[in-house]
């Protein structure tokens, strides 16, 4: 009843004009991120990063949050259109989107998948007020030993978030620890890595870092590859992107099966919305009486992804607010820009905070709905959006992060780091290092580093204050499975393949 | 095959890394509540150090899927890096609103020149209204005291 109560003022302050405002600004950048296959949300969340914060918390975070879950709602009509995912997480829904286009029936798809989005987003959201608030209240608990226990947890979660190569991984995770302990030491007030220079010594920004590894490398990486240019367009009416009722009924349970499946995989870390899209497409195949049409323009191979991912999109903010852990790229970038906002995510959040807290998750309801209607309303548009030439868009997304990254600290030197950061994080996506360790080092080794040196002075030097709490001993046991279970598969398979050999 | 240009970059982290563990040492790595101020870099650098060489390993044992960078990829980012990097030193003797045209132009033509007519006009077009949005966004809208160059006396 309480979080009822909480949720209708949170809904309430969200309608105010300038967070309505933020959240359609929001939502409508997202659906646009989401049509541009050179454009992630983690990028485009990067690039607003510094223009948000000049704004209340509320503000900035239901605009960056809109852009969030407005890709997954956009990456769903080039996919459909034109068989380009905007999006990874709307790979699954090209599927059997794109023929359903080819055959004539694209508003269907598009109708299927807006109202699919819609279901997934509202089931992921009443399950979001109800299990966040518990989940935050049982981490109050945590003391300063079960936080650095979170926050080494949260840094393995780099084997999974590190791509197939758990080696490179590892070395984006040590840069990034390293880049977040340029400045001043917290404790002696000493110099590191400053090199001399005055701008160092309050440490890099992690806007500085997040839109040049992000925003400039993906922009780079786009210059080299001018791929994904659409050659094909189909026809539709604005009648036809209307849901019909005979498909809504066809396809309830992938429906809901898609946002459940959607929900529990984004809260997972690593997991995300693209994996979800692909268990719930299989789960839907599964269920189908006629599984030999997915592929084919089967509109519940439309239905369960779509749902899918805009569940997941939501679940994800779970970890994010409630423990302060990231569990994918663009929430480590959210988790930076709460950092900016002066937040800190964690258990506590919803206590000190619930004038930001619950707005804000009233923002994610509004938007939920505003999507449905700008999504119909700007369908012609989103598929032109496609044939702006990159040629155009991506001096434009340049010149966009110069005057973002000069206005966090009017300095032109963070435009020569953003542009550095930019080279590297081109150079690490070619050779296959993954960029978000990076993030998750930068964002949350200061943290770490200053949670234990803490916990040390309180304890006057003894560690063992780490291991004495049960929780603290289960998130380092948790930790420890984390970074050996894949290690042991991976020992496993490779002796395998001797096997035979021998 | 080895990617050299691979090879070269996990050779560059590994030299980062054991730069930053020497730092670190010289730092203090304990100090009076066990942790000195080069604790953590000596973790974040021994990381580096040794994911690094690990990555070294298995790309010379052919053991790790390989990225490379294209050379004509490479020299043309390396043109629009080069131009942002004159940019930046221009800006402030410049402006930055009167530069932005210039640079918007010049790197849309460094990604693909335009054919006809129409598509010169547009990418000027594009450019300068990109400037006036800018300006209205930024200087008025923000407050953002952005370099005016020469313009500022």
């Amino acid at each position: 009843m309480e979080t009822l109560q909480l949720l209708l003022g949170g809904l309430s302050a969200a309608l105010s004009f300038n967070t309505l405002m933020a959240t359609l600004i929001g939502v409508t950048l997202g659906l646009a991120v989401g049509v541009l296959p050179a454009l992630g949300p983690a990028a485009a969340v990067a690039i607003l990063l510094p223009l948000v914060v000049k704004f209340d918390a509320t503000t900035a975070m239901a605009g960056l949050a809109g852009v969030y879950y407005g890709a997954m709602f956009g990456g769903a009509v080039t996919s459909i259109l034109l068989g380009i995912p905007g999006e990874s997480a709307s790979m699954m829904t090209t599927l059997d989107g794109y023929p359903l286009a080819r055959r004539g029936e694209a508003g269907r798809a598009l109708g299927m998948s807006v109202y699919a989005s819609f279901i997934g987003g509202l089931i992921a959201l009443i399950l979001f007020t109800a299990v966040s608030a518990p989940f935050a209240e049982f981490a109050i608990a945590f003391g300063p030993a079960e936080m650095t226990a979170l926050m080494v947890m949260a840094l393995s979660f780099t084997t999974v978030l590190g791509g197939d190569d758990p080696w490179k991984g590892f070395a984006s995770l040590g840069l990034g620890l390293w880049l977040g302990m340029i400045g001043l030491d917290m404790v002696t007030g000493a110099p590191r890595y400053t090199f001399g220079s005055v701008e160092l010594t309050d440490g890099l920004s992690f806007s500085v870092i997040a839109i040049g590894l992000y925003g400039l490398g993906e922009v780079f990486a786009a210059v080299g590859d001018k791929s994904g240019q659409a050659q094909f367009q189909p026809t539709y009416t604005f009648r036809s992107l209307f849901p019909r009722v005979r498909d809504i009924v066809l396809c309830w349970k992938d429906l809901v099966v898609g946002s459940l499946i959607g929900f529990v995989v984004g809260v997972l870390p690593g997991a995300g919305a693209t994996a979800s899209t692909m268990f719930a497409y299989a789960a839907s195949k599964r269920m189908s009486r006629t599984p030999e049409q997915f592929g084919h323009g089967a509109i519940q191979g439309v239905a369960a992804p779509e749902a899918a991912n805009n569940a997941a999109s939501y679940s994800a903010m779970i970890p994010l607010f409630t423990l302060g852990i990231p569990g994918s790229g663009t929430t480590a970038v959210m988790l930076g820009g709460l950092l900016m906002l002066g937040l800190q995510p964690g258990p506590l959040l919803f206590q000190e905070r619930p004038d930001f807290v619950w707005p804000v998750i009233g923002t994610f309801y509004v938007g939920n709905v505003l999507l449905v209607f700008l999504t119909i309303l700007l369908t012609p548009v989103l598929a032109a959006i496609v044939y702006v030439p990159l040629a155009l868009l991506l001096p434009l997304v340049a010149g966009i992060v110069i005057y973002g990254v000069y206005s966090v600290n009017y300095l032109m030197f963070d435009v020569w780091c953003a542009l550095l950061f930019g080279v590297l994080g081109y150079v690490m996506t070619k050779l296959r290092y993954p960029a978000i360790p990076a993030l998750l080092g930068v964002v949350l080794g200061p943290i770490l580093e200053q949670g234990v040196r803490r916990a040390l002075i309180s304890s006057g030097g003894d560690p063992i204050i780490f291991v004495e709490r049960p929780i603290a001993l289960v998130l380092f046991a948790a930790t420890g499975c984390l970074v050996l279970v894949p290690l042991g598969r991976r020992l496993r398979g490779r002796f395998r393949r001797r096997q035979p050999a021998a | 095959m080895v990617s050299r240009s691979e090879v070269a970059f996990s050779l560059g982290l590994l030299v980062l890394g054991v730069w930053i563990v020497a730092q670190a040492l010289a730092y203090g790595v304990f100090g009076p509540n066990i942790t000195g101020a080069g604790f953590f870099p000596l973790i974040a650098g021994a990381l580096l150090a040794l994911s690094s060489a690990g990555t070294l390993v298995r790309q010379v044992r052919g053991r790790t899927e390989s990225g490379r960078l294209e050379a004509a990829e490479t020299l043309r980012i390396g043109g629009v890096v080069a131009l942002t990097a004159l940019f930046l030193v221009l800006v402030e003797r410049v402006g930055l609103v009167l530069l932005t045209p210039f640079y918007v132009a010049v790197v849309a033509y460094l990604i693909e020149w335009p054919t006809t007519l129409r598509g010169h006009a547009t990418v000027w077009a594009t450019a300068i209204g990109f400037a006036i949005v800018a300006y209205l966004v930024f200087d008025l809208g923000l407050n953002v005291p952005l370099p005016d160059g020469f313009l500022g006396g």
